[in-house]
């Protein structure tokens, strides 16, 4: 009945160069992202030289690792934690009681943080089941279960309760600097690894549609719970190593919810699902916070808030998509 | 009689608590989308309630009352401002939520330029009576208040939902959207209605939260919220009537744990909402799952 | 025409020589609340054989291929793919063994491009086919590069179609791919559908409205109303029986 095969099967002319120039398209845009990278791990490297003020290039870091796994998770994945700050509270516990309680050593205390922060994931991976607001306002719950148990009298004898930690045994302000430098190194970098990867692309589609997903072969909740633990293993790293740096903290300074906004609104303002927008909505965001915030907190507020609403309103995939099609014009 | 104590006060502070989570769940039937704004409206409402009393030297209550025209103008100005965009972008329930989340820092703000960051707080004696004795028991007087104000409210938010024309149209925008529009009801003068009275019951609960929770503070809004969130995730989203039973069963356990293990008794609300969220979404005493 | 016998169970098998018994559901029932969407429902499909599934909305259509593909759970019943029974396995698994299906409403990958949505499909469906081939066989080869959301809706069935076949399935489920084409459009479509299934040696389970598009696909047919089976056998002869004609007419 139908013997057309002659038009739908054979080579297809024009294919295989096609196929190259996506190829090339395709590594131009990793090269780029490689190199964002690569000129942040430069700039922090040399920050101490041309900035005095190292906590607030420590900050810099911690909220640009915060924001990278705000992307992970809700840029990639689709799902938005407002807990967040849970991982990195439990981050910054983990450093502080196995190095203080354990006495074990700074970088297994680093180790620690991760570790401690993953298992958190994984015991609140059914909270995945969940979609959209209900997953957002479940996480918030979790993390604020979590500092309330972390500061809680019977937990006295492991965290020292609402006294805070201390981790003056293991204080070095060089070694500590370093590590979050190589901290946002790794975390960049498994940003971009995402962004080019196979796994990326089924994190989106994820995102995009469950079932398709599924149909696609995917193992939907094996890729998200994995995602899941990445992001929160960020955060855990993060958090102990901003631990590390300042030493001494109390649960609210860990676990504020404050850090969760920070890093959500650092994220959207940049542009998620990209890997330099995180990085641009830190260093614009946190800057204007650096200069007017600290010492009149309540108008940096209502600026982030109003700015909040015309970022979703006007420009809901952040700056980086902004730049992109200016760019993009451009080029043309 | 700890249990008896605990479990009376349960019931008196839960149904003050379903009058403050009520707002939140008419909006979420309504507009489909959580309103984290809700808590920092409350709080709004405790700072006027706060000047009424100490400024003015009125009675606190007050405040609850002329809030109602100004929370149906920003609930209208919200609404025809924002629901365009977002209706049309890619993903509007994340989105509003986000941007509620905005709306609420900017309120925060606003609260603490206006009002200072301090806390306030107000003796009970403000309210005349200071305690009253039940069963040979004294409770707080704003408790028994709370819990008397808040019967009317339903009965009022009953009546309005199953009695009025326009209830019965907020009833046919919660079930379906579409199906309202069909049969001709103006599903954005609801919409815009609905968020107004819900910010509206926001700022009246705000008059009694000042003495429930012994004080306000512009950062307790987002507490609020989750607290609200909780009281209606228990009750059943989507259904406000049953908000004061989640409100009771809160109440019930906040109180509870507050006699026995009072240490533990801050997780209780966080604790009861995921375990709700993840054993039973529908809720306590909801029948049909919304998945949003 | 040869009068045929109405037999009780498979409808598109072939003489036992040439073709083996793909899939076989086996008395599947499915309740929605207290609504039963699916009640003692069998069905049979040989390698290779298409077979249409028509009835009214509501009757279950939808729902057998949900449950086919792993994405509703059936209460009783079982569901054999290659004589293995696959009942209640999740989706991704059966996408692996070879089922696969596109949607009544396609829902391609948002954000990413026409190639990058075969892509994942190939990659994580184990399909080892050329994601060139597939879009130059649905003709999509030129809108390679477009961001998925782009495309018209004809051009995103058939993006749904791509997706599904880069997973090289042997059993392809079909649902209403044709509603909302042109008539051009349709043609296309039910060509490249049974051109795939002759190619591949695909089985094809095809729920249409469209009896024009079904013809062009498959002679067999299962008749659902009202989750149960009221007719099997060839489309010519379904719509000679007074009973079909009924639910299709009457109801």
């Amino acid at each position: 009945m139908l013997r057309d095969d002659e038009t739908l099967v054979g080579e297809i002319p024009g294919t295989a160069s096609k196929d190259r120039v996506t190829q090339l398209f395709r590594n131009r845009s990793f090269v780029g992202d490689a190199a964002v990278a690569l000129v942040l791990i430069g700039v922090f490297a040399f920050g101490r030289s041309f900035e005095a003020n190292t906590l607030l290039l420590v900050n810099l870091m911690v909220y640009m690792i915060l924001a990278q796994g705000i992307n992970v998770s809700y840029g990639f994945t689709g799902y938005l934690p407002f807990g967040f700050v849970g991982f990195f509270g439990a981050g910054a516990y983990g450093m502080a009681v196995s190095t203080s309680k354990f006495h074990v050593g700074a970088y297994p205390g680093l180790v620690a943080g991760v570790v401690v922060s993953v298992v958190v994931a994984l015991i609140l991976s059914p909270l995945l089941r969940l979609r959209g607001s209900y997953f957002a306002i479940a996480s918030l719950a979790a993390a604020e279960a979590l500092v309330l148990l972390v500061s809680n009298p019977s937990a006295q004898g492991i965290t020292n309760g609402a006294y805070g930690a201390n981790l003056s045994s293991v204080f070095n302000p060089g070694a500590s600097y370093v590590s979050t430098v190589v901290a946002l190194g790794l975390v960049t970098a498994a940003v971009v690894w995402l962004k080019h990867s196979p796994f990326g692309l089924a994190l989106r589609a994820i995102k995009a549609d469950r079932s398709s997903a599924a149909m696609s072969g995917i193992n939907v909740v094996r890729v998200r719970t994995f995602a899941w633990v990445i992001s929160a293993a960020m955060a855990g790293l993060g958090g102990a190593c901003y631990a590390w740096v300042i030493s001494v903290f109390y649960p609210g300074d860990v676990f504020s919810l404050t850090t969760s906004v920070f890093a959500i609104i650092f994220a959207l303002f940049g542009g998620i699902g990209t890997v330099v927008g995180p990085i641009v909505g830190t260093v614009v965001l946190y800057g204007i916070y650096n200069a007017i915030g600290i010492t009149v907190p309540q108008y940096f507020q209502l600026i982030y808030g109003l700015l909040i609403v015309v970022i979703v309103l006007f420009v809901p995939r952040g700056l980086a998509s902004l730049g992109a099609s200016v760019f993009g014009r451009m080029s043309r | 009689m700890l249990l008896e104590f605990a479990l009376i006060g349960g019931v008196l502070t839960g149904m003050y608590y379903g009058f403050l989570a009520v707002g939140l769940n008419l909006v979420f039937g309504v507009l489909r989308f959580v309103n984290l704004a809700h808590g920092s409206v409350v709080v709004l409402g405790s700072y006027l309630t706060w000047e009424l009393s100490n400024t003015w030297h009125l009675n606190p209550l007050l405040a609850g009352l002329i809030a109602f025209p100004p929370s149906l103008v920003l609930g209208a100005v919200i609404f025809y401002a924002v629901t365009p965009r977002l209706s049309r972008s890619a993903d509007p329930e994340m989105l509003s939520l986000i941007l509620f989340f905005g709306i609420a820092q900017a309120i925060e703000a606003i609260t603490t330029i206006v009002f200072t960051s301090n806390r306030r707080a107000l003796p009970g004696s403000t309210l005349g009576a200071s305690s009253v004795s039940i069963l040979g028991q004294r409770y707080p007087f704003y408790w028994v208040l709370g819990a008397a104000i808040a019967v009317p409210v339903f009965g009022a938010i009953y009546i309005y939902l199953y009695r009025t024309r326009l209830g019965l149209a907020t009833r046919a925008v919660m079930s379906s959207p579409d199906d309202a529009a069909s049969v001709g009801i103006d599903v954005k003068r609801v919409s815009a209605i609905c968020l107004g009275v819900g910010l509206f019951l926001a700022a009246s609960a705000g008059s009694l939260s000042i003495f429930i929770r012994g004080g306000t503070d512009p950062a307790q809004g987002i507490a609020v919220t989750t607290f609200a969130f909780t009281v209606i995730v228990i009750g059943g989203l989507g259904n406000p009537i049953s908000s004061i039973a989640g409100g009771v069963v809160l109440g019930c356990a906040y109180n509870l744990a507050q006699a026995y293990a009072p240490s533990w008794s801050g997780v209780i609300p966080y604790g009861l909402l995921l375990a709700v969220m993840l054993i039973r979404p529908s809720g306590l005493f909801g029948s049909q799952v919304r998945v949003a | 025409m040869i009068p045929q016998e109405q037999s009780s169970t498979a409808v598109a098998a072939g003489p036992a020589s040439t073709a083996v018994r793909l899939l076989e559901v086996r008395s599947v029932s499915v309740m929605f609340g207290t609504f039963m969407a699916l009640d003692d429902v069998s069905v049979n499909l040989d390698g290779g054989r298409a077979l249409g599934l028509v009835g009214p909305n509501g009757s279950g259509k939808t729902t057998l291929i949900n449950v086919v593909t792993g994405l509703v759970a059936a209460k009783r019943g079982k569901v054999l793919f290659d004589r293995e029974d696959v009942s209640g396995r999740a989706p991704h698994r059966l996408a692996h063994l070879g089922i696969n299906r596109t949607f009544q409403i396609p829902k391609p990958f948002t954000g990413l491009t026409v190639r990058q949505n075969v892509e994942v499909a190939a990659r994580y469906g184990k399909g080892r086919r050329s994601v060139e081939e597939i879009l130059a066989l649905t003709r999509l080869d030129r809108v390679g590069s477009r961001s998925s959301e782009e495309l018209t809706a004809a051009e995103q069935k058939k993006l749904d179609l791509a997706r599904a076949l880069s997973t090289a399935p042997r059993l392809l489920c079909v649902d209403e791919l044709g509603a909302g084409l042109s008539v051009s459009e349709l043609d296309e479509v039910a060509l490249m559908l049974r051109d795939v299934s002759e190619r591949w040696g695909i089985a094809l389970l095809v729920v249409e409205h469209l009896m024009g598009f079904l013809e062009r696909v498959t002679e067999d047919v299962v008749v659902l109303n009202a989750g149960q089976v009221i007719f099997e056998g060839s489309l010519v002869d379904a719509l000679r029986q007074p009973n079909v004609i009924q639910v299709f007419l009457g109801g």
